[in-house]
């Protein structure tokens, strides 16, 4: 994070994503969101139609940046 | 159907994952029909899932110490520690048989031939969706799919035996995968052939079965060949350009 926006998001875990590539851009996506649109964001960019998660739901994706971006602003 | 039948042995890590990568490039390319591969892996290597982090995996101080590999692969899915097993890999073009477009479904359908191998050497085994076989409720068989260039590639272990002690001492367990579960111990979820059968399977038996099992379920003839040179010549550039490589490995 920097100055209260996303500079860079990575999502890892034991999940599944086709096509891959997909959520990679999702994830690049996210770059440049403000932290208190990260929610409502993410829950949108990992909810798209065209990719299948499997072994993640769109909203666990949601929270943990969430948390992740909380974390990051308190350090 | 028709599936070319592959035994390449005991491979490094990285060659083993470009092999993978070459079958993919070949049946896209249309030079190399639908390919079963059955392997091994020379020396130890802990694989992690596409998207999984390396460093919150693997400890790979311990696997430099225990010369133990440690590869990303192309499938996603969970960090597996490759040691006393058989591994095989499935590459097909999509709208295969065994890649038809229900994603789930094709886990299913592929895993099949997996059960019905392991039914030959006795084990009673099951698929449990998403991705897992197990016998007696504990995991036998991980297994892990990928859709790329218009192929599907589904690569899978089954153990043959288990050191647990080793495994866990190169790979991360977060003790949340562990917390409230009745078992403290996470290698109480997974299984080996030796255990569940009280015998030692030796890699050709388990590749005779393996091969038979599929053949049968899959309603496929399986003819034995080898890697073309192009093949051979495209696993070792990717093993060398990619899976060796720090900034593949340690993309994540």
């Amino acid at each position: 994070m920097e100055s209260g926006s996303i500079i860079k998001a990575s999502v890892c875990g034991d999940f599944f994503a086709y096509p891959e590539d997909l959520f990679e851009a999702a994830e690049a996506d996210l770059v440049g969101v403000p932290a208190d649109r990260l929610g409502e964001t993410a829950l949108a960019l990992f909810a798209d139609q065209r990719m299948q998660i499997i072994g993640a739901e769109p909203e666990d994706i949601a929270r943990a940046l969430m948390e992740a971006a909380d974390a990051a602003q308190a350090d | 159907m028709r599936l070319r039948l592959i035994s390449s042995g005991a491979l490094p890590g990285a060659l083993n994952m470009g092999t993978d990568e070459a079958l993919i490039s070949s049946v896209a390319e249309g030079t190399s029909p639908p390919t079963l591969r059955l392997y091994r892996w020379s020396p130890p290597c802990v694989t992690i899932g596409y998207f999984q982090s390396m460093e919150a995996e693997v400890d790979l101080a311990a696997c430099a110490s225990a010369k133990v590999d440690a590869v990303r692969r192309l499938t996603g899915g969970g960090a597996v520690f490759h040691d006393e097993e058989i591994t095989y890999s499935l590459v097909a073009p999509l709208g295969h048989p065994l890649a038809p477009d229900d994603i789930l479904e094709s886990y299913r359908l592929i895993c099949a031939g997996i059960v019905a191998g392991l039914g030959l050497l006795g084990a009673k085994a099951s698929f449990v969706p998403i991705n897992d076989i197990a016998v007696n409720g504990k995991k036998v068989s991980g297994n892990a799919q990928t859709r790329r260039r218009g192929c599907l590639l589904q690569h899978g272990t089954v153990l043959l035996g288990l050191d647990a002690r080793r495994m866990f001492s190169v790979l991360r367990v977060p003790s949340e995968k562990l917390r409230g579960r009745p078992e403290p111990r996470a290698e109480g979820r997974v299984t080996s052939l030796r255990d569940v059968l009280e015998r030692e399977v030796r890699f050709d038996e388990a590749a005779r079965a393996l091969a038979e099992g599929c053949s049968k379920a899959w309603d496929a003839e399986l003819f034995p060949d080898r890697l073309t040179p192009t093949e051979t010549a495209a696993a070792e550039v990717f093993g060398r350009t990619r899976f060796n490589t720090r900034a593949w490995n340690l993309r994540r």
